[in-house]
Parts: C-alpha cells; sequence; structure tokens
C-alpha cells in the first residue's frame, strides 16, 4: 500500500517520518520512503490489514477522529429490519442529499486510489465511498436514493429469484441466500454487489450510504457460488473490524460535505448481539513464552507488553488469559499471540545463546570439490545454466529420449527439462564466441531430468572445450586432442571412483562423431561418455570450432574396498622398448590386455612410448616395457627370456613384426 | 689383445683429451673409457688372466691412466662451467601453459555458506527439484488460495508435480525419514515463473532447520548474528524484524546495514539504510504435528536466496549475469 507521508501523519500520533517508519517494520509491515510517500508492504496473513486505520494501530490519533463531527440537517426516516442475524448483526446506514456531481474528484483522493491499485471513477460519489474504505476498512455501499424505498430488510430469499447487477449482469439467486430488498425490490447482494435499479448515476443528487458486517464465511461461500469477486467481497471476506463501522459514516459524509456542499442526516443504527463477534480466548503461558524466546522475562515487563498490544487479558496463578478480537484472524493459537508479544518486546532484546545439541557424527564428503578443483587447475571455467532449455535442440541431440515437458513454460525456447546439460554447454560456448572470447572450456555439475514412470532426477558432470584450448594450453597435436580428454576422463574417474575398475566401449550418440567417441563403464555400469561433437550438431548451433564433449554421472558407489600398502621393490627397474608393426585395426588396448594376461609376475608396467601410421593400412607400436621383482635385481638371462617369450606371443597372436 | 696395444689405446685417448671442448664432449669420453662397460673396466678384465706379477704391473699403469683421465675431466669441467658464456635469455617473456580457470560465483558463495555451518555441526542434504505438490505446499502450511500455487508463479509438470519453488520441501522429506535432534542445511535449484532485472526463472537458495528440544528463538539469533558476522565481516550491523512466512510463526526477517550506504540511505538500500538478507522463524507447529514429531521437539528455519546475498557482497547490478556465463564474468571470481 502507498500512501502520503503527510496524510499518514495527520492521522498518526507521531510526527516524525523515520519514527513511523520504524513503527511499521517493527509491527512487521516492511516500509520504505518512496519520494514523498511510504510505501507499505501487507504480509499474506495480514490481508484484513489493507486500510490505514489498522496499519496505524496503535499510532492512529483517536483524538483527531473526534474532531469529525456531522451536523445533522434532517433526520433518517429509513427504517432497517435485521432478518438473519447470523449473516448481518450489525447495520449503520446516512442519507446524503444534494450532492453536486459537478465537482471533480480532488488530487488528493485520486491519487491515493491510484496509488493502491483501486478503481478511479472520477465520479465523486464512488470515488469518495472507495477513499474512506481505504483510509478506514470498512466497505461501504452507496444507494440512488431516488429509487430506494424508506424500508430496508436484510433476509434471506425464500424462493429463486433474479437480480441484475451494478454491470447489467442477471444472477439468478437460490432459495436462501442473503440479500438486501426494500419494500420492493432487491436491492443488493450483500457485501458482494449492488443492483442495477438502485446503482449511483451521473444525475444521482442524494444518496442513502450502508456501513455494515457481514459474515465473513458467508460472504466467501456467496462470492464462490455465484463467481463474482468485487473489492468489497474480498474485504469482507476477511473479516471486517466493527470499530470503524461508524466513525466510516461520519468521514464520508464529512468529506461529502467538504467537497460537494452536501447535507447529512443522522446516522440509524440496528444491532443484534452475535456470537460472530465474541472474543476468541486465548490461554498464555509465561514459562513457555520465555522458553521460546530463550530468556527469563520479569512479570513487569511482561506485563507492560500486554498492555501495549491492546487486548483485554486477565491474570491467573500459572497462565494469563488473553481476550482475542473476533476480526484478529491471525492470531489463532499460543504462537501467533506470542509473535505479536515480541513486536512488542523487540527482537533487540532477546539475548544469544548458541545451540546445546550436537547433530550426529558429519561425514560430508566434498568429493565433488575435488573434481572442481581439478578441473578449474586445469583451466575449465564452472558455469551453471538453466533447467529448462529448448525441446526442439533437445530432440535433435537426443532424438529417442522421453523428455519432461513443463506444462506452463515462460517461453516456447525453455518448455522442456534438460535431459543433459549439452544444450547448455553448447550455446554458452555460441554466446562467448560471438562475443570474441576464445580458447573456453566449462563445466558444470547439476541435475539432468528423464521422464519414467516418474521424472527422474541424477546429478551429472559435463564438460565440454574448444580443441583451441587444448591445441593453445598444452601443446598438443591436432590428433592427441582426443586422448587429452580421456587423461581427464580418466582422473576424475579416479576422483570420484577411487579404486573401481575403469572401462571404455565405443558408442554411437547422435551427437558425437563417429569414431571419436567413447562410453566410460565403471564395474560395467555405463556412467557416461565423451567425444568429438559431429560437425551435424555443430553447423546446427553455428559454432564453427571443434568442440570436446564430456559427461559422467556421479553416482554413489559403495566404498567398502580398503586400500592397502603395497610393498615397494628396492631391486632395480628394468626398462625396455618393444617396437611393433601390425594391422592398423588392431586396438591397443587389445595389445595391452593381452600382455597383461600373460601374468608375467615380474612386469611392472607396461605404456605406449609412440605410436605411428606406416603405408599399407599398417601402423608402428612402441610400447615401454618395465620389469621388476620384489627379492631380486633381475639377470641379463632372465631378461632376455621375458622379451623373447614375450615377443614371441605377440608375433603369433596379433601376426605382428618386431623391429630390431 | 696385445698388451701394447691396450697402452696405445690408452695414449691415444690421453692426446684426444685436448680436443675436448665442450661438456657433452667430456661426458662421451667419460662414458666411454671410465663407465661399466667402458675401455678402461675391459682392460681390467683382459689382464685377469695374466702372471700375477704382469697383472700388477699392468694393473698400475692403467689405474695411472684411470686416474690422469678423471682428475682430468673434472678440471676440464669446472674450467668449462666457469667460462660458460651466459646466452642471452629473457625472462621476462609470457608463461606457457592454461590459465586457472574457476568455479562459478554462485557456488563459492554456496561453499562460504556452507564451510560456516558445518563448522556447527550441520548435515548437508541433497534435494529434490522436481516435486509434488504435497511437499511444496500443502505440509508447508501454505494455505489453497495462495497466489504462489497459481500457474502465473509456479512451473507445473503436470496436476500434481512442479518444479519446486523452494527448498523447504527438504525440510518435510527429511522430517519423514530422519529422526531428530537434526541440524540440516540444504541447498539447490528453486523455480519461480518471473524474469526481469531481479528475477530469473531459476535461481538459487540455501535453507537450514533445526530439531530438538527446547530450541529457542535466542538459539536462533546466535546462529544467525554469528553467521552474517562471517559472510559480511564483524562490522556489519544487523536489524531484525517481524515479518511472515506460512511456514514458521514467529517469523522474522533479518537486514544488514546497507553496504553500499553504510545507513546513509542510497538507492541500493531504496532510500532505507537497510538491505533485506534473510528470512526465519520457528517452525510452524502443524508442520511438526503433520511429521509425527511429539510435541516435546521445536525448531527453527532459516533461509536466503544464494543470488542475492552474492549480488550484496559484489556489488553485481544485474542478476541474468549468473547464468549468461560470461568467461570475462567468470574470470573475475578466479
Amino acid at each position: 500500500m502507498k500512501f502520503d507521508i503527510e496524510l499518514i501523519k495527520k492521522w498518526s500520533y507521531e510526527s516524525n517520518t523515520n519514527n513511523i517508519i520504524k513503527y511499521f517494520i517493527s509491527m512487521g509491515f516492511e516500509s520504505f520512503i518512496d519520494k514523498k510517500k511510504i510505501d507499505i508492504s501487507i504480509p499474506y496473513d495480514k490481508k484484513n490489514f489493507s486500510n490505514l486505520f489498522h496499519i496505524l494501530g496503535n499510532f492512529l490519533n483517536l483524538h483527531y477522529l473526534k474532531t469529525f463531527y456531522v451536523k445533522n440537517n434532517f433526520s433518517n426516516n429509513i427504517n432497517i429490519e435485521l432478518k438473519c442475524p447470523d449473516f448481518c448483526p450489525i447495520f449503520y446506514g446516512i442519507i446524503i442529499k444534494n450532492i453536486n456531481q459537478n465537482i471533480k474528484t480532488p488530487n488528493f483522493i485520486k491519487q491515493n486510489l491510484l496509488d493502491n491499485n483501486l478503481t478511479f471513477t472520477n465520479n465523486i460519489i464512488i470515488d469518495i465511498v472507495n477513499y474512506t474504505t481505504l483510509i478506514t476498512g470498512q466497505p461501504l455501499h452507496a444507494y440512488d436514493l431516488k429509487n430506494l424505498n424508506s424500508i430496508i430488510k436484510i433476509e434471506k430469499i425464500n424462493n429463486n429469484e433474479k437480480i441484475i447487477t451494478l454491470n447489467s449482469n442477471v444472477i439468478n439467486l437460490n432459495f436462501g441466500t442473503p440479500i438486501i430488498r426494500d419494500s420492493k425490490n432487491i436491492i443488493s447482494l450483500p457485501g458482494i454487489i449492488g443492483c442495477h435499479n438502485t446503482m449511483i448515476t451521473e444525475k444521482t443528487k442524494d444518496i442513502f450510504l450502508e456501513s455494515a458486517f457481514f459474515n465473513n464465511k458467508i460472504i466467501n461461500n456467496l462470492s464462490l457460488k455465484y463467481n463474482i469477486k468485487t473489492s468489497s467481497s474480498l474485504i469482507f471476506s476477511n473479516i471486517v473490524d466493527t470499530k470503524f463501522s461508524k466513525f466510516s459514516l461520519i468521514y464520508s459524509s464529512f468529506l461529502f460535505k467538504l467537497l460537494t456542499g452536501s447535507e447529512s442526516s443522522n446516522i440509524i443504527e440496528k444491532s443484534v448481539n452475535s456470537k460472530i463477534f465474541n472474543d476468541f480466548l486465548l490461554i498464555i503461558n509465561k514459562e513457555k513464552t520465555e522458553k521460546l524466546i530463550g530468556s527469563k522475562i520479569c512479570n513487569h515487563l511482561f506485563l507492560k507488553c500486554f498492555k501495549k498490544i491492546g487486548f483485554f487479558f486477565k491474570i491467573c496463578k500459572k497462565y494469563i488469559k488473553v481476550n482475542i478480537p473476533f476480526y484478529r484472524t491471525d492470531i489463532n493459537n499460543e504462537d501467533s499471540f506470542i509473535s505479536e508479544f515480541i513486536k512488542i518486546y523487540e527482537y533487540k532484546n532477546i539475548p544469544c545463546h548458541s545451540l546445546k545439541s550436537f547433530s550426529l557424527l558429519n561425514f560430508y564428503e566434498h568429493k565433488s570439490n575435488s573434481i572442481l578443483n581439478f578441473l578449474v587447475n586445469h583451466g575449465f571455467y564452472e558455469i551453471i545454466t538453466y533447467t529448462f532449455v529448448d525441446s526442439k535442440f533437445e530432440k535433435i541431440l537426443h532424438p529417442k529420449e522421453c523428455l519432461v515437458y513443463i506444462k506452463n513454460p515462460m517461453s516456447e525456447k525453455m518448455n522442456v527439462l534438460r535431459f543433459s546439460i549439452l544444450q547448455g554447454l553448447l550455446k554458452t560456448i555460441k554466446n562467448n564466441l560471438n562475443r570474441g572470447n576464445e580458447n573456453l572450456a566449462f563445466f558444470e555439475i547439476g541435475n539432468v531430468f528423464l521422464k519414467q514412470e516418474h521424472v527422474i532426477e541424477k546429478n551429472f558432470l559435463t564438460g565440454v572445450c574448444s580443441e583451441q584450448f587444448i591445441l593453445t594450453n598444452f601443446g598438443f597435436k591436432k590428433e592427441k586432442c582426443f586422448f587429452f580428454i580421456k587423461n581427464i576422463i580418466k582422473n576424475i574417474c579416479n576422483l570420484f571412483f577411487p579404486k573401481k575398475e575403469i572401462n571404455f566401449l565405443k558408442n554411437n550418440y547422435k551427437y558425437s562423431n563417429k569414431n571419436l567417441n567413447l562410453s566410460i563403464l565403471i564395474n560395467d555400469l555405463l556412467i557416461g561418455d565423451f567425444c568429438l561433437i559431429n560437425n551435424e550438431v555443430l553447423n546446427f548451433f553455428d559454432i564453427k570450432q571443434n568442440l570436446y564433449f564430456f559427461q559422467i554421472h556421479l553416482k554413489e558407489f559403495d566404498s567398502d574396498e580398503k586400500i592397502f600398502y603395497k610393498k615397494i621393490s628396492k631391486y632395480q627397474k628394468i626398462k625396455r622398448d618393444l617396437s611393433l608393426i601390425l594391422e592398423n585395426e588392431i586396438l591397443y588396448k587389445s595389445i595391452d590386455n593381452f600382455i597383461k594376461e600373460l601374468k608375467i609376475n615380474v612386469l611392472k608396467n607396461l605404456f605406449l612410448l609412440d605410436i605411428y601410421l606406416l603405408n599399407n593400412n599398417k601402423k608402428s607400436l612402441t610400447i615401454r616395457i618395465i620389469l621388476q621383482s620384489l627379492i631380486k635385481t633381475l639377470s641379463d638371462d632372465e631378461i632376455k627370456f621375458i622379451f623373447t617369450f614375450l615377443k614371441e606371443k605377440i608375433k603369433t597372436r596379433f601376426n605382428a613384426i618386431i623391429k630390431n | 689383445m696385445e698388451l701394447n696395444k691396450i697402452l696405445n689405446l690408452l695414449n691415444f685417448a690421453k692426446n684426444s683429451l685436448t680436443t675436448l671442448n665442450s661438456l657433452q664432449e667430456l661426458e662421451s669420453f667419460r662414458i666411454e673409457y671410465l663407465s661399466r662397460n667402458g675401455v678402461i673396466n675391459n682392460f681390467f678384465k683382459k689382464i685377469k688372466n695374466l702372471s700375477p706379477e704382469d697383472k700388477k704391473k699392468f694393473g698400475n699403469i692403467i689405474n695411472e691412466y684411470k686416474d690422469f683421465f678423471i682428475n682430468f675431466l673434472d678440471k676440464k669441467k669446472n674450467e668449462f662451467l666457469k667460462n660458460e658464456k651466459e646466452n642471452f635469455f629473457d625472462a621476462t617473456l609470457p608463461d606457457i601453459g592454461p590459465q586457472i580457470g574457476s568455479i562459478h560465483l554462485i557456488n563459492k558463495t554456496i561453499n562460504k555458506i556452507e564451510n560456516f555451518f558445518l563448522n556447527f555441526g550441520f548435515d548437508v542434504v541433497k534435494g529434490i527439484e522436481v516435486d509434488t505438490i504435497f511437499y511444496n505446499f500443502d505440509s508447508l502450511n501454505i494455505q489453497q488460495d495462495h497466489p504462489s500455487r497459481s500457474e502465473n508463479d509456479t512451473f507445473y509438470i503436470d496436476e500434481n508435480t512442479l518444479l519446486r519453488t523452494h527448498t523447504s520441501n527438504m525440510q518435510i522429506h527429511v522430517l519423514e525419514n530422519l529422526k531428530p535432534p537434526l541440524k540440516i542445511l540444504s541447498h539447490g535449484k528453486v523455480y519461480r515463473r518471473d524474469y526481469d532485472l531481479t528475477h530469473t526463472p531459476m535461481f538459487h537458495q540455501i535453507e537450514g532447520f533445526v530439531i530438538d528440544k527446547e530450541v529457542s528463538l535466542a538459539n536462533l539469533k546466535h546462529l544467525l548474528i554469528n553467521f552474517l558476522s562471517y559472510f559480511f565481516g564483524n562490522k556489519t550491523k544487523i536489524r531484525i524484524r517481524p515479518s511472515y512466512f506460512p511456514f514458521t510463526e514467529p517469523s522474522l526477517e533479518i537486514d544488514i546495514e546497507c553496504i553500499k550506504c553504510f545507513g546513509k540511505k542510497c538507492s541500493v538500500c531504496k532510500f532505507s539504510g537497510w538491505i533485506e538478507i534473510l528470512g526465519c522463524g520457528m517452525i510452524n507447529k502443524k508442520i511438526l504435528k503433520n511429521c509425527n514429531l511429539k510435541s516435546k521437539f521445536n525448531g527453527f528455519a532459516f533461509g536466503l536466496g544464494v543470488e542475492r546475498i552474492t549480488m550484496i557482497k559484489h556489488s553485481i547490478d544485474d542478476l541474468r549475469i549468473f547464468f549468461d556465463n560470461n568467461i570475462e564474468f567468470l574470470n573475475q571470481f578466479n
């Protein structure tokens, strides 16, 4: 809500703006100054506080209210009959005559209505009525007196009846619906909308102004039943405080007189006793309040705060009985009352005490951090991309997958949950290239979503880097770039899945290059893949650089393996290089596996030293073999024997030529 | 091989010493003559089968040559090292190798916040991003007509499933599966249907809660004041004010003094002198009851927006920059 600072000062005891703001904030209404106005946020649970009087609360200058006085120029001859007191137990009315409708609505009314998103009609009668409601919180309704008879009854209809509303809609009212009628016709659906027959027009000079209380639950039901929501029905649904019902008529008649020169009658009042107005009794336990706050409060201070809240209370031995006014629906239990109490007690007076309890043993492992640090140290930047992506692109990257669609996306370009993070990464690369940024390497750890019986979330590490990034930063040749990525994958897998068997297999994903692609398996379980992105996808995203992509499902495996020390040999290592010429199609992995399966127990390690292609579909490999015994230095003869055995086996198995 | 030939070879080697002009040549000479399989050792092997007298005689001669070679090589090596000319080398050339990358600023903030609460004994729980209306709204005491439930504000997958609008759904998941005492921190992505300078449809929240016997507002205040001092600095002024959240009662919000104008009022703090940082309060008893917790337990909860707190700390004025992933932005925080 927004009000002029001067308007607020006029109605309150306080003249200092900062003190006013402090008070609002202490009461839970976040406020700040916006030019010459105060912008006030009303919390959801205080919907019935959407008017100036209730916001001001204890700051409301009740003496100022008394200065408004209406001289009765004539008597009010309208009879009120309350025939359904469970619905309407109290009704006030005033007649205002000789209203000059040629007067334009003054700016202070217009601006306050507009600032608070209320209808400004430029009809002085309707605007004064709406303005009064804004200030006091009491909805008023104006009837054209010319079309009104002298009896007003609030009753429930005995038959189904039709009405035509202010906005010319025809509504069929069912038996039992509460209505307001004069001696002839129904003149309003009370608390919700008036009827066409008594509506205010440009020609209206005399009005009957109604200020009443209607049962909020019944209003709510009627509003839903007949599908009508108006500003009045919304206020009545949240319950109205009758404290200002009569004053609202006094104030509005004052404004009418001031602005239009009109005359007023006395205010007629009709009321019956009703349980609706019964206060709600709450038992407050002082000890409990102290426990919640976390400190003892002296009795004197405790009672002082109670008094400031303004509710009637009675002190008993061990507890206090508090009468919660009927309209304070936000206070319905001990905790909500204590909330109000603390506002008066003030949060700054609550001490600071550390928690006594300890949680269970905390072994939160930052495995993800080790991956983050590893990639960052290799020059990768972590990014965060949106979870929702364009289904058009996602279908191209993952044509066979069942995507999770959002029922109400913000746009068609963000209408599915991502099946992988690839789309986000490609778009990030594209955006950075457009900005002239080069040598790009990004990664993201986040959830991806797939549709099975339910939506399933999986946590993936996904990364992409340009070929240029590898060439520039690591000095590799182009043909080695894929193996650089393979090294990254292997190291990440060792970090996240320690001591697990890592294997690679060729795959065939829609986005991967036919040759440069591998799936990653941990303990024979597929957990990810990496590849050179194929040109078709790059063209689609309009990216003119080669990109390498990888993704790993960060699945938790049971870590039941213990690591034991392996004795280190103190004897000399023997290094020998084995050079082979063999068919190009023979995979390196098969040679590696074959040598290891020979189970040469002094074989410590072997790795590829060099490889190059020859003519005639053959390649030359040089493998370094490292031998070492745990118990002795190997003799020349033993070494010679092992290598002869190895060469023969390789020659036979792979039809290889062993180079001297 | 005749012994004279051995001596001739050694003489030849001795004469060739003067022709050695570099450290590499000295090393080559050493390997050829003085190594395990070198000439000198081979000569010793050859004289093994001679008579003891001849063995002694030739052995002494070979040793003399050996000693001479060793001394000469050492001396020459020192000379070479001393006289080695310094080739010009420009060490001020730029380094070679990749520049260090960075962790995303949002995750850095999350890690920093996590570290604080881990030190207080909190456990961290991963979040579920796609959840049901029950966990996101109903179980958190959010009324049926609350505006946040509408399709204008929340992303729905179907009638019952949505993208979570806050991390509070994890409170209920945890309370259903774990027993008190509990100190839990949860963080992750949340989704709301809004997009402008200060709102994105996806952002991050961190939420924590404590459930135990006789937990009080004093405990909550102690924890959060310490957290804000840790995060923003010890001299940070703090203000606590009442507020409203459906899942806490009493509810409060904590503000810090504007770090731009230090409370003197500016556009950043909307001329109030204060910036809202986090919301918190005692967990509404209805929620605890719905999770079948005995009445002897109570608790408090707190939550904050990660992007917001990051923007305040680093004076970032546009929320959307976090998701542009421009390398020039990412580079500033490595």
